[in-house]
């Protein structure tokens, strides 16, 4: 007993272990306190949204009088308005603690969470695979044009990376649908699979899915990649200045050992710079979703802030959010792996 | 002193040409509805006519002249990003500052409630703000873009600010007897005014960004035209898929040319400040 | 008052952290004394403690604990604008890095008319006169003064932060790695500048240094730093025959020219 709880005790006090309870303390603090804004904000807005919303279903839901009180009987039950703050608040907590989103108004009687997750996958099918594709691509392409800062593959990646990086994903993406689809007749004008084939694991389905999934993923793709090849391009010159490059080359090691070493050293703020751009990332492709009709949380997040359904509005949130959350946390151990520094616990922070 | 530092920076060419494009935009934003008074608003043309000379941008769906509706655009985009980008500024400018100069628990306090709030994805925040209101004003899309905006550069002040104090030209000043005041305007201010103002231009881009991206997803302003606007409208009434590339292709070209001049403008400082703020 | 410079037990620490503080040690209890014109050296690594315990004795940076006492004074009780305007006169600093020393927004002149604003009325007589008579005695041109930093090499800057004495004449300058960021040819000179100073104006030197060597030459007296703690403090001659700290061996190690005896 005593043993196991020296074991225990001494790996408390292993830096890696010391950092990893600090990042999960404190992403914890962050989704209790995004939570808290959401649960915060329609009730600190001017003019009460949520009162308001309750009177708009009343005016416009085409509905009999019998299904307007039972939407108006869960929704004040689920916001508990009638209630102080206080309770409201804890409710709330308990309510998302439990997985409980709420009932949407505009496609009611479905539960939010259910239609999250029904949506979700769709846009971590997209959204994963672009991502890690285009940070693998853009790194790449970025460290060789540094290495080769000013010859002829520099030159020519540069400028396209600069203007990618700054073309907002969706209108890339209308720019590809336009050219290829509606131009060119070579992909599908829109939608995830095609209309006549049901979602199952058949050729015939896999093979639609890819053809409709082209376009959307290399808006994605070509977008982002430019930030990166940019970054890296950046990081790798800075690197190739340092003393141990120079003592590298005076001792005639190779040309790809060397890319090899500088590589490794310029990935690691790449890395970091993931963690920090997966939000910018996800709010990108939700909207390229829209331009693609692809049926993910885009549409979801677009119906909900359109019709303010707020019940919709506060579960998708959450839910994008935690799983913001959950792909910086995987961010943080893949660097923590990486990094010399803190494998070995040379630094703390 | 100034004078000599602006006759380098105005030789590099990068930073000149994207520069002028800034300019040039801006003043098309200025003048250009003055000079081409077509109300874009207006649905009086041939719906989805493509550019004429009687329509150089041609019309969308409503038979509202393209061009004219491109140029307020511009307007209230560059007007949106540079309000927005002010407010981020002043808050990331005096967070940063306080914390720098005041350190201890001051300095904690502030550096954590930033680093939370810089874990939080903007854009996700924008929206949700932005969800609440039901009518948004231009001024009210700004302050929702600014005070999502400000972490970074509270963070990047602070730290500019550390590290010019620890400089040892401040314990210069400082031993010649320097008040704490003077040491702010000389030692301090000129030194992080490159920075600052390196900051504010990729805020600004960053908020026409964020603008359009605002408007995209039916949170943007919900009166007036902004290149978000049109880009949306374009979006809603299929013009891509109806190949009506005159609608959606000019406001996001103006978008990109905008952003990308400032990324230019911001790098082109940054590559002549930086080695000289290390001293170097 | 038979000192010019009196450390009593200074002490350093730096916290860090909202949640868990870590405390580092960088001066540990320092004591040492220091005589009118003498020159003595901090010996130590990177992160021994010796820029802080500089930046104390320069009233730039408060002590956590312990005194430092200039010809009697307290220094850190010092609050009047007037008399640290005074102290500084007398007691100046160079630190390591040239580059850094330099607002890069303004002109050389500005750091040489800083040490005039430190003079009395009535020795600032001919101001431009003075700073060119110091830029003289360092080996510039006067042409130096409307530069700006970058035009101008690491060796010259750091002898204008010298000329920057010279013109205050104080009784105490510490130079905390004068040379170490400089071209190895030029560092010979600067050094000379050093005791050049000393013989003109009885001027106290410390040297704060990682190279043994270094103070070994210059010095009369050497006290060797090591984790924030002075650990042995010895005269050049001494520092041959015994020393007892194992950190000093290790120094001494990797100077082995300083065994080789000179004719």
């Amino acid at each position: 007993m005593e043993g196991e709880k020296a074991v225990y005790r001494g790996l408390l006090k292993r830096p890696v272990v010391k950092l990893l309870i600090r990042k999960v303390v404190f992403l914890f603090i962050t989704y209790f306190v995004f939570i808290t804004i959401i649960f915060a904000l329609p009730r600190l807005v001017p003019g009460n949204p949520l009162a308001e919303m309750l009177a708009n279903i009343l005016q416009t839901m085409q509905a009999t009088p019998e299904l307007v009180r039972a939407v108006e009987r869960r929704l004040m039950e689920e916001f508990g308005l009638h209630k102080p703050w206080h309770e409201q608040y804890i409710e709330f907590l308990g309510r998302m603690l439990r997985g409980d989103l709420g009932t949407s108004y505009s496609l009611y009687p479905r539960k939010v969470s259910e239609l999250v997750f029904t949506y979700l996958p769709w846009t971590l099918g997209l959204l994963i695979p672009a991502t890690l594709v285009s940070w693998i691509a853009g790194n790449t392409l970025g460290a060789l044009a540094g290495y080769r800062r000013g010859g002829r593959f520099d030159n020519a990646l540069l400028p396209v990376s600069l203007i990618l990086s700054q073309t907002p994903y969706y209108w890339l993406a209308m720019i590809l649908l336009y050219t290829f689809s509606v131009k060119l007749r070579l992909f599908p004008l829109g939608g995830a699979y095609p209309s006549h084939v049901v979602p199952s694991f058949t050729l015939e389905f896999i093979a639609g899915y890819l053809y409709h999934y082209t376009l959307p993923f290399l808006s994605i793709v070509l977008a982002a990649a430019g930030g990166w090849a940019i970054g890296m391009r950046v990081l790798v010159i800075y690197e190739l200045r340092s003393d141990y490059v120079d003592f590298a080359d005076s001792l005639g090691l190779s040309d790809r050992k060397l890319l090899q070493y500088v590589f490794k050293n310029s990935v690691l703020p790449q890395v970091t710079g993931l963690a920090l751009n997966l939000g910018t990332i996800l709010g990108g492709s939700l909207i390229t979703e829209l331009v693609f009709s692809y049926p993910g949380t885009g549409y979801l997040v677009f119906r909900a802030l359109t019709r303010l359904d707020y019940p919709m509005i506060q579960g998708t949130f959450a839910i994008l959010f935690l799983t913001l959350i959950l792909a910086n946390f995987l961010v943080d151990l893949v660097y923590m792996v990486i990094d010399p520094r803190i494998r070995t616990g040379y630094i703390g922070e | 002193m100034p004078s000599r530092i602006l006759l380098e920076i105005f030789k590099i060419k990068k930073f000149t040409i994207s520069l002028a494009i800034i300019l040039l935009l801006l003043f098309i934003g200025l003048v250009g509805p003055s000079i081409y008074p077509t109300d874009p608003f207006e649905a009086v043309f041939r719906p989805e006519d493509p550019p004429s000379s009687k329509n150089p941008l041609g019309t969308d769906s409503y038979g509202r002249d393209v061009l004219a509706q491109l140029l307020h655009g511009i307007r209230m985009s560059l007007y949106i990003g540079f309000t927005a980008s002010l407010i981020a500024l002043a808050i990331g400018v005096a967070i940063g500052s306080i914390a720098g100069v005041k350190g201890g628990l001051t300095d904690e306090v502030l550096m954590s409630v930033t680093n939370v709030v810089l874990a939080l994805p903007s854009i996700l925040l924008m929206l949700l703000i932005a969800a609440y209101f039901k009518y948004r004003d231009p001024m009210l899309v700004s302050i929702i873009i600014g005070v999502t905006s400000w972490p970074w550069v509270a963070r990047a002040v602070r730290a500019q600010l550390l590290s010019l104090r620890a400089r040892e030209f401040v314990h210069f000043s400082r031993m010649a007897g320097y008040s704490d005041f003077r040491i702010a305007v000389e030692d301090l201010l000129p030194n992080m005014a490159a920075y600052i103002f390196m900051a504010l231009v990729l805020l600004m881009s960053g908020a026409m960004m964020a603008e359009a991206g605002l408007s995209m997803i039916g949170v943007g302003i919900t009166r007036g035209a902004s290149l978000g606007i049109m880009l949306y409208w374009a979006q809603m009434l299929e013009a891509v898929r109806r190949g009506l590339w005159w609608w959606f292709v000019p406001p996001g070209s103006v978008l990109v040319a905008l952003s990308a001049s400032l990324l230019m403008i911001s790098t082109a400082l940054d590559e002549y400040f930086s080695p000289r703020l290390k001293g170097r | 008052m038979s000192y010019l410079l009196d450390v009593r037990y200074v002490t350093k620490v730096y916290t860090a952290g909202l949640l868990s503080r870590e405390r580092i040690t960088a001066v540990n209890n320092v004591n040492f004394k220091l005589n009118s014109g003498e020159i003595i050296s901090i010996v130590g690594e990177s992160g021994s403690g010796k820029t802080t315990l500089a930046k104390i004795i320069l009233r730039l940076l408060p002590p956590t604990s312990g005194s430092v006492y200039f010809e009697g004074k307290d220094v850190w009780s010092i609050k009047r604008r007037e008399e640290l305007r005074q102290y500084w006169r007398q007691v100046h600093g160079i630190f390591q890095d040239p580059y850094a020393s330099f607002n890069p927004m303004f002109k050389v002149r500005r750091i040489l008319y800083q040490a005039l604003s430190l003079l009395d009325e009535n020795e600032r007589g001919d101001p431009e006169g003075l700073v060119r008579e110091a830029l003289k005695s360092v080996g510039l041109q006067p042409d130096a003064l409307d530069k700006y930093p970058h035009e101008l090499s690491g060796g010259m800057r750091q002898r204008i932060m010298v000329a920057r004495c010279f013109m205050l004449r104080p009784k105490l300058v510490i130079a905390d790695e004068p040379t170490s960021m400089i071209d190895a040819s030029t560092r010979a000179g600067i050094l000379k500048l050093f005791t050049k100073l000393r013989e003109e104006n009885n001027t106290s030197i410390i040297f704060i240094t990682h190279d043994l060597g270094l103070a070994y030459y210059v010095s009369d007296r050497i006290l060797i730093m090591y984790k924030g703690e002075i650990v042995e403090e010895r005269t050049p001659d001494e520092l041959l025959e015994k020393v007892e700290h194992p950190y000093t061996k290790r120094l001494l190690s990797d100077v082995p020219f300083l065994y080789r005896k000179w004719s």
